[in-house]
């Protein structure tokens, strides 16, 4: 490589010359890359052949530098000079023809030296010396260094900036990131590289160095995806966040990439309904956008728009950026409203090949079980109900040898007690929890490869999961595999196509309050075992009064409940660059997805297949959807280049069919058959199909501009037009604006700049749409099918939905204030966010009078609001050479309130209403005051109680118990949620820690409370032991009776239910070890080697007695916090291998 | 170069815009149709009045758990059978110890239903107005149209009859302006479903009386029109002597229609073949596979003897008789006899020699054979049957005769019943409207009838003293001891999210 040394310098100018030294760096990957395909080098005579449109001059630059030996260094100040639009046409010219060509009109200088043309301003008072300090020399030092500059991940850095300190002598890694450079003996080198963390040696003593450069967090000038294009950070004047890959996949059960954002970006939480595998969860953007439409962000991967989330690897994806105000969300119109993800995934490298295999294996276990009875202990319960009714327990008068041992003589007697009673004592004491669960699995393999040359580029990816359930025989797997190509197939034509293509695959035995298996388990008696010694199985009601419900361990060994799907996404992306400021992009994608559910059941399950000799229903859908995007981009500068835009004009037209079609029979002769072949069963299920498309059309506008560098400006306008509306209100116009104030580039402020060196306004206000609503709710439909007359069937019609042509979108406002702030160099990064995000014309499938015909009718309905607050904070404490240690602290809240609804109370279902004023699905229950005690007997009566029933409130003192005495006691949804994650590394080590805390949520327990006041049908939680006697009356648990002595039900939602569901989870612990280039040594051909140990969900701590405070029921928002024999979560212990060829 | 490439892009751009981009918009679904384009064929109507039919089968449809259907919620208020196997439903227990609260789902469930029903009705009266000869014949579109008045009429007399003032809707619903309806009285209300009976009647006229398909015929219209008119004489109208009188005429008319009998033996009923025939007036049509009947399931022993005595036997203990009732028929009652209406003991699936006893009496009268082997009943169920229209018979000339009579015509019609029952007892010379109310007890039990008569008698049958007794006052043998029938307790309160949706909703 090169070696310039600095003829002259003064120790003032240090800063800036490294400055320039690293913005030739860039060049000199150019050069490099260069260098190598050509193989050739330039004579200095060499004669140079330009041919260049509007082009800017340091672009021409770059093109002398492509084509000779020459390279141009810059004097400070002359950035916007150098961005000026040239003409230029040259035909076998030598350097200094072209130069004078170039410079003409510029109000730029030059001095060529040697192999260096030095640019200054024209005017410039003193050319000499500016010259002297810009150029590069070489001289000689005392000693010669070598190192190779990699990353964390082993790749090398091609084109970092070695310096001495203290001089300008410094140099430029190379293509294989190595270095050479001549240093006085105790110099002390600083390594720096544009989004890298700096770093300085000591070479005291050492001529050897292998450098690792660890990324610099959220550098300003990264650059950020909004969709339809892309802008730097420092440009942005809308709200929104960013995520690496890195922060994707160190969570060990992060099956997809919703799992692996949870509690990463302010303002998006992560609703998660379930532990099982593969889970149950999705993302919400700044609260919840509507209330009966779709609540989901959109999903945006590489261009291609509304994509499922769960089928993306995360181990693909190279970032993802989340657009959460209406200025970023408008430029995707009515699908914005609740947040855009834009996923972006990884593409090949320009770079000599790699091949990255990065695996997980891992184990999770149950780590909270919840305190239920046993044997001896049900057995007092069951004695407590008997006695409360004056009644003898079953097994003490007939014998009930299968679950009880007897006392009994020598001779075989059954011995009595003194009242002339059986002596009996359980014979099983099952652990069910322990019987259910498993020691949970986890493989995850990925193998990718990349690679590349200046005009094409290639990466491929294969990868496997298998994720055991913490529930037996549940499971979640997925093949799939990526290939993304680009390349610059004309000068004038880029292309980019990418297929995705996999399928999953799930036993999903979670069931809820039917025959489920997690509700199963908790509620077995203890006394009944897994299976009796004659090997038939346990059931619930072997027992008396039992409820009747199968063995769990049988329902999940003999039923299946699968669900699995083939997808594949093909995205073609063609780029026609029209001159440097004018491009077209036109995009085609198809996305299909052929689904199946599987339900099968052998013969005999209880209450599942007792009666029909096994069934099996076999449903399969096919979805199409296809999309094309047609855009324009045109950047230009204005105003002598103080104002660079940016526009976007565009439009799309995208297509939804899906059909669908189901089969089943029962009755089989033979288990053998399973689902594989329907024609075996007897009896066959009726038949069905289905179809429903829709469609939407729209047409954007985006400009972005840049003022000075200081004052930013946007404005999108997006109409979209969408089939399911009714016909006066086909389309939707959306408009936002979006302005910033770079105050730290302001001169006021340069002075506090050594500190602040950020400080970004940004405010922006719009409206977005919504129109995730079913397809055809605004015809009115009959429902058809088939009925029976005298044994035959006949087809019949009953009116289904009364048709509303008036429904138009739904419309969100959103206000955001946002602030930026970088200090000391961005080490400390601070970004703070407000909004107000108001919902109107709110979709809603409104309930209306039955005397109409209808339950339910789709219609605009009031308003809603979310506000907001959101906040990040990252910081890097410690940075020194060994040692690093930084802090990351995400925080939001959000407060989801009903502004207008008619002044009617809402459904909101589960026990939860919506009230203007009150938050959205706030549960709406009795009071549970205790129970009544002996000395109320009177009063009890009021109310048809006795001494031992429960005692509610009785809000409006009527002597009635009844709708009118229900309280509004919160809601599901958390006030506030914190991330905090801490990174330390040594070394090669690494120790990450990642806690969540989250507060403001209530948890609406009905699994706790109904294992609590259903005795006799089940098991019951421990606490049940404080049930009402007369000894011991101050309770909240009523007496434990059989139920026919429970008058008057006793298993309304109450306040006994409402648990505070504050928790502190101690979510991820990771410790990392990257081998150094230098330990793999002569195993050259290994790049990069790392070992990572991770402990997900270790620890919770909450007050809450069910598996896990973070739940929720029939994936629907409005179950949020509601438990309902929810399946636990797992605490994943595991192992990561990554290594790089 | 660069010109060609702009022209391929300029002309690209025009294309996508120039592409019609309403046509792209507009919905065509295809797995519905929609009533703003029907009745354009024969087949369409028809199927539109088929689905009146199966808004009968909502009675079938329960909340969680075995053993929760609509159709037991109703006999768990009368008091006279019992829950073996206790829900954990606060809605049904609410029946079963006579405390109905306005937030029932079960009286939300028969509101909608019935509502439902009613619309679809209006939805298709309007749309058969304008249908031409050319599309169907005279008589076919009036036999629709019979069907679907009786229909309207029937679900207005169930609505009026459990709610009394009740919203009057007889045209569509167009959009969802003034859904807010005001309450009619009681009077209007049954004068509408008079109309529209009457109505039916009219139409029908050249109809055959019963029909094998299961379809409403003229038996089935003029037999409700005898049992509203029985009603009307009755509470809460109490128009008497001339109504009582209108009761006997229809009843008399299906009587002599001669297309009815009452079956020989009570083991008749229970047989498949005998479905829509014979003593089955209208029944809801059930099918092992398509439209299974819980019925036979519901009724089965519980606990479940040790040896099974049907498949599927732990869906049992739904309903069964107290023992009082079963007590108070009399010994010599051939429905008391084992396996008339009840049983106490039966032969194992396995193996029919051997017998269990069930340590209780259970109800007998639906048992399905088929379904105790399968697993699946396809059983039909009672919902207007020729007994009830013998005893109307009966009652209503008693009533007319002044509490007791002595024409043949009415003793003919109760002794039909009587006489199946006591097959050695002879033809009585005058009956009491006790006697006959009695009978309907005995008779009609468990069929979903019993609430009915006794609110529109306000009387009860004193179990213990084996009279017909007043219903308020008296604590029926299956709810809670010292419970007894208030006022109160004779109207459903509206339900809870009708009346957040309805203010008008105040009795």
């Amino acid at each position: 490589m090169k070696k310039y040394i600095i003829k002259r310098l003064s120790s003032h100018d240090k800063f800036h010359q490294t400055m320039k030294i690293m913005r030739i760096t860039s060049f000199f990957l150019f050069l490099n890359v260069l260098f190598i395909q050509a193989g050739t080098s330039f004579s200095q005579e060499a004669k140079l052949t330009i041919n260049l449109r509007s082009t800017t001059i340091k672009e021409a630059c770059r093109q002398i530098e492509r084509q000779s030996s020459y390279i141009f260094v810059f004097s400070d100040n002359i950035e916007n000079a150098l961005n000026k639009k040239i003409n230029i046409e040259a035909n076998s010219r030598n350097i200094k023809e072209v130069c004078d060509d170039i410079f003409s009109m510029s109000g730029l200088s030059y001095k060529i030296l040697d192999k260096q043309v030095v640019v200054y301003a024209e005017n410039a008072k003193n050319a000499e010396s500016i010259v002297a300090k810009t150029a590069i020399f070489q001289q000689a030092q005392s000693k010669t260094i070598t190192g190779r500059i990699v990353d964390e991940k082993g790749d090398p850095i091609i084109g970092a900036s070695i310096i001495e300190i203290g001089t300008t002598n410094g140099t430029i890694s190379d293509m294989d990131g190595k270095f050479s450079l001549n240093v006085k003996d105790d110099a002390v080198i600083r390594v720096s590289y544009v989004g890298y963390l700096v770093q300085e040696i000591n070479t005291k003593g050492k001529k050897n160095f292998d450098v690792i450069l660890k990324e610099s967090p959220k550098a300003l000038d990264e650059v950020v995806v909004v969709g339809y294009g892309t802008i730097t950070k420092k440009d942005l004047s809308s709200s929104v966040s960013s995520l690496k890959s890195d922060q994707l996949v160190d969570r060990t059960s992060a099956f997809n990439i919703l799992q692996g954002m949870a509690g990463k970006v302010a303002g998006v939480q992560n609703v998660t309904f379930s532990g099982k595998p593969g889970g149950a969860s999705s993302l919400r953007i700044r609260g919840m956008g509507s209330i009966n439409a779709d609540s989901n962000p959109i999903y945006v991967l590489d261009g291609v728009v509304g994509v499922d989330p769960q089928i993306i690897n995360p181990e693909n994806v190279e970032s993802i950026d989340i657009l959460k105000d209406a200025a970023a969300t408008a430029m995707y119109g009515a699908k914005g409203a609740n947040g855009v993800v834009i996923i972006t995934t990884k593409s090949g490298k320009k770079d000599k090949g790699t091949v990255v295999y990065n695996g997980k294996v891992g184990v999770g276990f149950l780590n909270r079980k919840l305190d239920l009875l046993n044997a001896d202990e049900f057995m007092e319960v069951q004695k407590r109900a008997y006695a409360y009714s004056g009644k003898i327990m079953p097994q003490l008068l007939t014998p009930m040898e299968n679950l009880f041992y007897y006392s009994k003589d020598a001779s075989g007697n059954y011995l009595r007690d003194k009242n002339g009673y059986l002596i009996a004592s359980p014979k099983y004491d099952t652990d069910w929890q322990e019987a259910v669960t498993q020691n949970a699995l986890i493989n995850d393999h990925n193998l990718s490869f990349s690679s590349g040359n200046e005009k094409t580029s290639v990466y491929a990816n294969i990868s496997y999961q298998d994720f055991q359930g913490l529930v037996k025989e549940t499971y979640s797997k997925r093949y799939s595999g990526t290939i993304n190509v680009q390349s610059d197939i004309k000068k004038w034509l880029n292309i980019q196509a990418i297929l995705t293509t996999g399928s999953q695959k799930q036993n999903d035995m979670e069931g809820g309050f039917g025959q489920g298996p997690v509700r199963n388990m908790i509620e077995m008696p203890p006394i009944v075992p897994v299976k009796y010694e004659d090997g038939t199985w346990g059931r619930k009601n072997d027992f008396p009064l039992g409820e009747p419900a199968e063995n769990p361990i049988r329902l999940l060994q003999e039923q299946k409940k699968i669900g699995d799907q083939n997808f594949s996404i093909f995205n073609l992306v063609s780029t026609i660059k029209f001159n440097e400021k004018l491009q077209l992009t036109v995009k085609g994608d198809m996305q299909t997805t052929n689904s199946r559910s599987i339900s099968y059941a052998k013969a005999g399950l209880l209450d599942v297949s007792e009666t029909n000799n096994g069934y099996a229903d076999i449903s399969n859908g096919i979805s199409q959807k296809w999309s094309n995007e047609d855009y324009f981009t045109y950047n230009n500068s204005f105003f002598d280049k103080q104002l660079q835009s940016n526009f976007v004009l565009g439009a799309s037209w995208y297509y939804n069919h899906y059909e669908s079609s189901s089969s089943g029979s029962e009755n089989f002769f033979d288990d053998y058959f399973e689902y594989y072949n329907l024609g075996a069963g007897t009896t066959f299920h009726k038949p069905s199909s289905g179809m429903t498309q829709n469609t939407m059309n729209s047409f954007y506008f985006r400009m972005n501009h840049n003022l000075k560098d200081k004052y930013l400006l946007g404005l999108t306008l997006r109409m979209d037009g969408a089939s399911n509306f009714g016909e006066n209100n086909k389309y939707g116009f959306f408009p936002s604006i979006s302005a910033g104030w770079r105050i730290s580039e302001e001169d006021f402020f340069r002075e506090a700049k050594n500190i602040i060196n950020n400080l970004k306004l940004r405010g922006s206000y719009g409206e977005v749409g919504n129109a995730s609503i079913p397809n055809y709710t605004t015809i009115s439909s009959y429902y058809n099918n088939s009925t029976v007359f005298n044994k035959t069937l006949e087809p019949y019609v009953v009116l289904s939905n009364l048709g509303n042509k008036d429904l138009k979108w739904e419309t969100s406002a959103q206000l955001d204030l946002g602030l930026d702030m970088g200090f000391l160099n961005n080490r400390i990064e601070f970004l703070i966010d407000f909004y107000n995000k108001s919902t109107k014309d709110l979709l809603f499938s409104k309930q209306v009078p039955f005397t109409t015909g209808y339950s339910t009718t789709w219609t605009n309905l009031g308003e809603i609001a979310n506000k907001g607050f959101e906040f990040t904070l990252s910081s890097k404490n410690i940075t020194n050479r060994n040692f690093n240690w930084s802090s990351d602290l995400v925080f939001s809240s959000n407060k989801l309130v009903v502004v207008d609804v008619n002044g009617e109370t809402i459904d909101t279902g589960n026990g939860t209403i919506a009230r203007e004023g009150e938050e959205w699905a706030s549960y709406y229950v009795y009071n549970r005051l205790g129970t009544w005690g002996l000395n109320e007997i009177s009063e009890a009566a009021v109310y048809g109680k006795k001494p031992g029933d429960l005692k509610y409130e009785d809000v409006n003192k009527d002597g009635i118990i009844n709708d009118n005495d229900k309280k509004i006691m919160g809601n599901g949804l958390p006030k506030g949620d914190l991330t905090f994650i801490n990174t330390f590394s040594y070394k090669g080590f690494s120790l990450m820690i990642d806690l969540n805390y989250r507060y403001g949520a209530k948890i609406l327990g009905i699994t706790t409370t109904m294992m609590e006041n259903r005795q006799i049908y089940g098991n019951s939680l421990h606490s049940v032991l404080d049930a009402w006697t007369p000894e011991h009356q101050n309770t909240m648990i009523a007496a434990i009776r059989l139920p026919s002595d429970v008058n008057f039900g006793e298993n309304e939602k109450d306040s006994r239910m409402i648990y505070n569901g504050d928790f502190l989870r101690i979510r991820n612990i990771m410790l990392t070890y990257d081998f150094s280039p230098k330990t793999l040594g002569k195993i050259n051909f290994i790049k990069g080697l790392t070992l990572a140990l991770n402990v997900e969900n270790a620890h919770v701590f909450t007050s809450y007695p069910g598996f896990d405070p973070e739940i929720g029921f029939l994936s629907t928002d409005n179950g949020q916090g509601i438990d309902f024999y929810s399946y636990p979560r797992p605490t994943t212990v595991s192992t990561n291998l990554k290594i790089t060829f | 170069m660069k010109k060609y490439i702009s022209i391929i892009g300029c002309s690209f751009v025009l294309l996508i815009l120039c592409a019609s981009c309403n046509s792209f918009l507009e919905e065509e679904p295809k797995t519905f149709l929609s009533p703003d384009f029907y009745f354009t064929s024969e087949a369409q109507a028809k199927a539109a009045v088929n689905g009146l039919y199966t808004f009968l089968d909502d009675r079938f449809v329960g909340t969680i758990g075995p053993g929760t259907q609509t159709y037991l919620f109703m006999e768990y208020l009368p008091g006279y059978g019992d829950r073996p196997y206790t829900s954990s439903s606060t809605d049904l227990n609410q029946a079963v110890n006579l405390n109905v609260k306005e937030d029932n789902l079960y009286v939300q469930a028969i509101w909608e239903t019935h509502y439902k029903a009613i619309e679809n009705c209006n939805s298709i009266i309007e749309g058969m107005k304008d249908v031409s000869s050319e599309i169907m014949s005279l008589d076919t579109k009036n036999n629709l149209l019979g069907e679907v008045y009786f229909f309207r009429g029937y679900n207005y007399f169930n609505l009026v009859r459990l709610f009394g003032p009740i919203p009057l809707k007889l045209s569509s619903t167009k959009d969802l302006s003034n859904v807010q309806l005001k309450l009619s009285n009681e009077e209007a209300v049954y004068s509408q479903i008079e109309n529209d009976l009457l109505t039916a009647d009219s139409l029908m006229v050249n109809n055959v009386w019963n029909s094998s398909e299961g379809r409403v015929a003229k038996g089935a219209v003029e037999s409700l029109l005898a049992k509203v008119y029985l009603t009307m004489a009755g509470f809460p109208l109490q128009k008497g002597v001339p109504y009582y009188q209108k009761a006997y005429n229809y009843a008399q008319k299906v009587i002599l229609s001669n297309k009815f009998y009452v079956f020989d033996s009570y083991a008749d009923l229970r047989k498949i073949s005998n479905e829509n025939s014979g003593e089955y007036i209208w029944m809801i049509q059930c099918h092992s596979q398509y439209a299974g009947s819980p019925v036979h399931f519901n009724l089965l022993p519980y606990p479940e003897p040790t040896q099974p005595i049907s498949s599927a036997g732990s869906y049992g203990g739904a309903l069964a008789p107290t023992q009082a009732f079963y007590d108070s028929y009399s010994s010599s009652d051939m429905r008391k006899a084992e396996k008339g209406y009840y049983y106490t003991r039966h032969e194992t699936l396995k193996d029919p020699s051997i017998i269990v006893e069930l340590g209780r009496p259970y109800i007998y009268k639906f048992w399905d054979d088929d379904a105790a082997k399968t697993g699946n009943s396809g059983k039909n169920y009672p919902l207007l049957t020729y007994s009830d229209v013998l005893l109307i018979c009966a009652e209503a000339k008693t009533e007319i005769d002044g509490g007791s009579t002595s024409d043949s015509k009415a003793i003919d019609a109760y002794f039909k019943v009587r006489n199946r029952a006591f097959p050695d007892e002879g033809k009585p010379v005058s009956i009491t409207t006790d006697d006959v109310l009695k009978e309907r007890f005995w008779e009609i039990c468990f069929e979903g009838q019993t609430w009915y008569d006794m609110l529109r008698t306000r009387k009860a049958f004193n179990v213990t003293t084996r009279e017909i007794t007043d219903m308020i006052g008296y604590n029926a043998p299956a709810h809670p001891e010292g419970h007894i029938f208030k006022e109160s307790d004779l109207l459903f309160p509206y339900p809870l999210r009708e009346k957040r949706l309805n203010p008008n909703l105040v009795r």
